[in-house]
């Protein structure tokens, strides 16, 4: 009789084990797929870093699943957000990639946006930098010359609750009279209007910069003021280490005031410049994924930051900026997590009032 | 001794009909078939290819995967018209627009795998598709 049931016993254990769905269990992903929504067209800035990311991340990611890059372009990428807030599981077989026009809209409280960063787990993060620049025609030769300067500038501008909110912010903070000419459709559009002399003053994201600004200043046709920064490992804002002999915006103000700045204007152009460019990309599991999955990602991540080929790929093509994993990524995004209510509210108000934008 | 005769029956006999069940889908019905109407496609920007499936399950959303030219694997549903969801009779029928993956020299020319897939990416048919040089 015992070993009849001990027949029933293995005929049990075949049975489940043929019929039973497979699930990802001790982080191991052998025979998986994991899909990676880019809430962005395929060829932009977020389609090309993931697609720079995901060979390495199926090199590193145990049991080498296959990275699936889902582009969800439109709404300004608050579409393939939302996406994934309501249909991502935290099974490890879903993660985002979100940019800086996927932030800021959650930060200025968009009515449409449904995904919430705070419930998230970040696995890594990508910083970008970015430096602006003024023709030098108006006798402004560095920052410096900016002090008391009460000449009008024009910016040509995407739009006052893009990217943009940067240089507009910082460009108010400095006391600097910058009409934003809205309706251009990049820094590219923007960096020609510079050259045609449409407008005076710019900023391109540091990889254009140096390809398409620094012959300008050669040829005397810019001239460099400041850089927004970086972020150092404790989060503040330091040089950019691209263009180390410039100023970061913070430094900057304190050169033309003689303090640091300070106040919700100040703490909200921090947290959009962590959200914009210091942690502009950056990928994410969902709501409930468990420590060990989380720990995996993290893990595999920090590998392919380490990885001497992948070191090659960020020189290239990331612009050199060290990759943040893991805790670094997690220390840096709470800065814009951590952005006081009035904070927002004062940088929202600030846009309607003098942009004429109704954002909420 | 009967006893255990009879329980190796037992066991023979449940593997058999859960593996007829398992494995023997269909049971005659044809597998789930990936038709290039366009098998060869000239290298443009205004590139398309059009696609049919056959013997799906009527009313499945079929998910169409693209390997490009880096070997990165794309779920290109968003350049998809219409998005492909299976008839009552299993057959759909798409265009990819695949103007922008030629655009960013994500296809050169060669051949490449497109695979039809369920929703949770578990591959159903595939097929490959011929980029040539522009004429």
């Amino acid at each position: 009789m015992r070993k009849y049931f001990l027949f029933l016993g293995i005929a049990f254990f075949l049975v489940t084990s043929m019929t039973m769905v497979p699930t990802v269990e001790g982080a191991d992903f052998s025979g998986k797929t994991i899909k990676w929504i880019i809430p962005f067209n395929v060829g932009g800035g977020s389609d090309v870093w993931a697609r720079l990311y995901s060979p390495f991340l199926q090199k590193y990611l145990p049991g080498n699943p296959i990275v699936v890059v889902k582009n969800m372009p439109g709404g300004g990428s608050i579409i393939g957000g939302n996406y994934f807030h309501v249909r991502a599981k935290p099974n490890g077989l879903t993660v985002f990639g979100s940019s800086g026009s996927t932030s800021f809209p959650y930060l200025l409280e968009n009515p449409k946006v449904k995904y919430d960063f705070a419930k998230y787990q970040i696995v890594f993060a990508t910083p970008v930098g970015g430096v602006c620049y003024i023709n030098p025609e108006l006798g402004v030769k560095s920052v410096k010359d900016l002090k008391g300067f009460k000449k009008p500038l024009q910016y040509a501008s995407q739009g006052a609750t893009s990217l943009d909110i940067i240089p507009l912010l910082a460009f108010e903070m400095l006391g600097l009279d910058v009409k934003a000419v809205f309706g251009y459709k990049g820094r590219g559009p923007g960096r020609v209007a510079f050259e045609q002399g449409e407008v005076n003053i710019d900023y391109q994201t540091t990889p254009a910069y140096i390809k398409n600004v620094r012959p300008l200043i050669k040829q005397g046709k810019a001239a460099p003021l400041m850089s927004w920064g970086a972020l150092d490992a404790n989060g503040n804002i330091v040089r950019d280490p691209v263009e180390p002999d410039l100023p970061s915006m913070p430094e900057a103000y304190e050169m033309l005031y003689g303090k640091k700045p300070s106040g919700p204007g100040f703490n909200a152009w921090k947290a959009f410049f962590v959200a914009g460019f210091g942690m502009q990309k950056a990928m994410w599991l969902p709501e409930k994924t468990s420590k060990d999955i989380v720990a995996t990602y993290r893990d595999a991540a920090a590998k392919v930051i380490a990885d001497a080929e992948f070191k090659e790929v960020v020189k290239k093509s990331l612009g050199g900026y060290p990759q943040l994993a893991g805790k670094d990524a997690v220390v840096g995004f709470q800065q814009v997590l951590d952005v006081p209510k009035k904070d927002r509210g004062w940088l929202i108000n600030w846009i309607e009032t003098k942009y004429k934008v109704k954002i909420r | 001794m009967k006893k255990l005769w009879v329980a190796v029956a037992t066991m023979v006999l449940i593997i058999g009909l859960v593996g007829c069940s398992t494995f023997g889908s269909g049971g005659g019905k044809p597998a789930p078939q990936l038709v290039l109407v366009t098998p060869e496609v000239a290298l443009d920007k205004k590139a398309t290819v059009d696609l049919q499936g056959l013997n799906f399950k009527p009313g499945q959303e079929v998910a169409l995967l693209f390997i490009d030219v880096n070997g990165v694997t794309s779920d290109i549903g968003f350049a998809l018209d219409p998005q492909p969801v299976a008839d009552k009779a299993g057959s759909w029928a798409t265009t990819w627009n695949c103007g922008r993956f030629v655009d960013r020299k994500l296809i050169k020319e060669g051949t490449y795998t497109i695979k039809a897939a369920d929703v949770d990416y578990n591959v159903l048919a595939e097929a490959t598709v011929n980029f040539m040089a522009k004429k």
